[in-house]
């Protein structure tokens, strides 16, 4: 049994301070996960909070043969889906003024390559709302949590042909709106190229 | 514009030999949809994790504290439904009983030994009618025909019982 199965083991008996450890040790990757699906701060630390107290109330049934982590994911992955679809109706702009304005950090040894690679991250988790939930949460436990299509999969109880056809359809749909969303200052920059090559 | 097999190799994110990635560094060149492809892919893997505002822990630990309050809430209130729900009928069902040995112990006694002696007459005179018709049953069929038409109950009997239970039993296993 290794260190965090006997936290696991500890917090099944009754031992609030064991599962306040596990929620100290995957509060950020939970917390991420929800943000990266609902694409709001406020919004991802309830989701966040309502996974970790949906794991305490079904602790009993976790399997300790699977992988802790993957366990809390499927509970949050679930969870902000269900919130997504409930929310279906409201429309998530483009252009939402409200999102986070970041500035070019000037200790970067590069600020200007900071400032487009923090332009990008920014697009695309603006470009992550527009995709449906399910492909959501398949390509951000993709890329953020580098899931194999087999653990996505599992997590999401798919198949992995469906998984894999999902991450598909969400790149071909990201990259249709990530060129369309290009400013116009970015064209230079880019002379449809890509440092992966 | 021919996409294939460049698209293929961007989506399938596989690693390419160097002259495969010569000719797809030439179609990025010329191709927007997939240098948008390949673009969104290297968005997509320089993705970093974004923690939670500082405190999380003691929200949660908060939280918790709220829910389980809120359960020992409900916990209290199903005791106190499922008590009103068996005592309330039983309270309505035995309320004239209780009034009467509130208000007189001794009349609510002698009803009881009413009851009790009402059911040991009629106890004897369902034993008394069955006799009767026994005798009756006795004088119109021969002993013989009695103990055929007996043993012929007794087999529609067993038989019914040994029927229960193979309908009743679990199927064996294939």
């Amino acid at each position: 049994m290794n260190e965090e199965q006997v936290w696991i083991t500890r917090a099944r008996s009754g031992d609030d301070e064991a599962f306040t450890h596990l929620v100290e040790t995957y509060q950020t990757p939970v917390y991420n996960l929800c943000y990266r699906m609902l694409g709001e701060p406020e919004a991802a630390e309830d989701a966040a909070q309502e996974t970790f107290l949906r794991a305490y109330r079904s602790l009993s049934r976790y399997d300790l043969r699977r992988p802790f982590a993957t366990w809390l994911l499927s509970i949050a992955a679930h969870h902000c889906i269900d919130r997504l679809r409930r929310r279906r109706l409201t429309f998530l702009s483009l252009d939402d003024d409200e999102r986070p304005l970041t500035l070019a950090d000037s200790r970067s040894p590069d600020p200007e390559a900071e400032a487009v690679r923090r332009e990008d991250r920014e697009r695309i988790h603006i470009l992550l709302q527009t995709l449906n939930e399910t492909d959501r949460a398949a390509i951000i436990l993709r890329y953020w949590y580098e899931f194999s299509e087999a653990e996505i999969a599992q997590t999401l109880s798919l198949t992995v042909s469906a998984v894999k056809s999902r991450l598909h359809r969400a790149r071909r749909a990201l990259a249709k709106a990530w060129k369309e969303t290009l400013p116009s200052a970015n064209l230079e920059r880019m002379p449809y190229g890509t440092p992966a090559f | 514009m021919e996409h294939r097999p460049f698209e293929d190799w961007l989506l399938e994110e596989r690693p390419l030999t160097p002259e495969q990635r010569r000719r797809l560094q030439a179609h990025l060149r010329v191709c927007a949809d997939c240098a948008a492809l390949a673009e969104v892919g290297e968005a997509l893997r320089r993705g970093e994790a974004v923690a939670p505002a500082p405190g999380f822990v003691d929200r949660f630990r908060m939280r918790l504290a709220r829910e389980r309050a809120r359960q020992r809430r409900r916990g209290v209130l199903g005791i106190s439904l499922l008590a009103a729900g068996v005592l309330g009928p039983g309270l309505v069902l035995l309320w004239p009983y209780l009034m009467t040995a509130i208000r007189s112990p001794a009349a609510l006694l002698a009803l009881w030994v009413h009851s009790l002696a009402f059911l040991i007459s009629l106890g004897q005179a369902i034993g008394r009618a069955g006799l009767i018709l026994l005798q009756v049953f006795s004088g119109f069929v021969p002993p013989a025909s009695g103990l055929l038409l007996i043993s012929a109950a007794t087999g529609l009997i067993l038989l019914w019982v040994f029927s229960l239970w193979r309908i009743s039993s679990p199927p064996q296993s294939i």
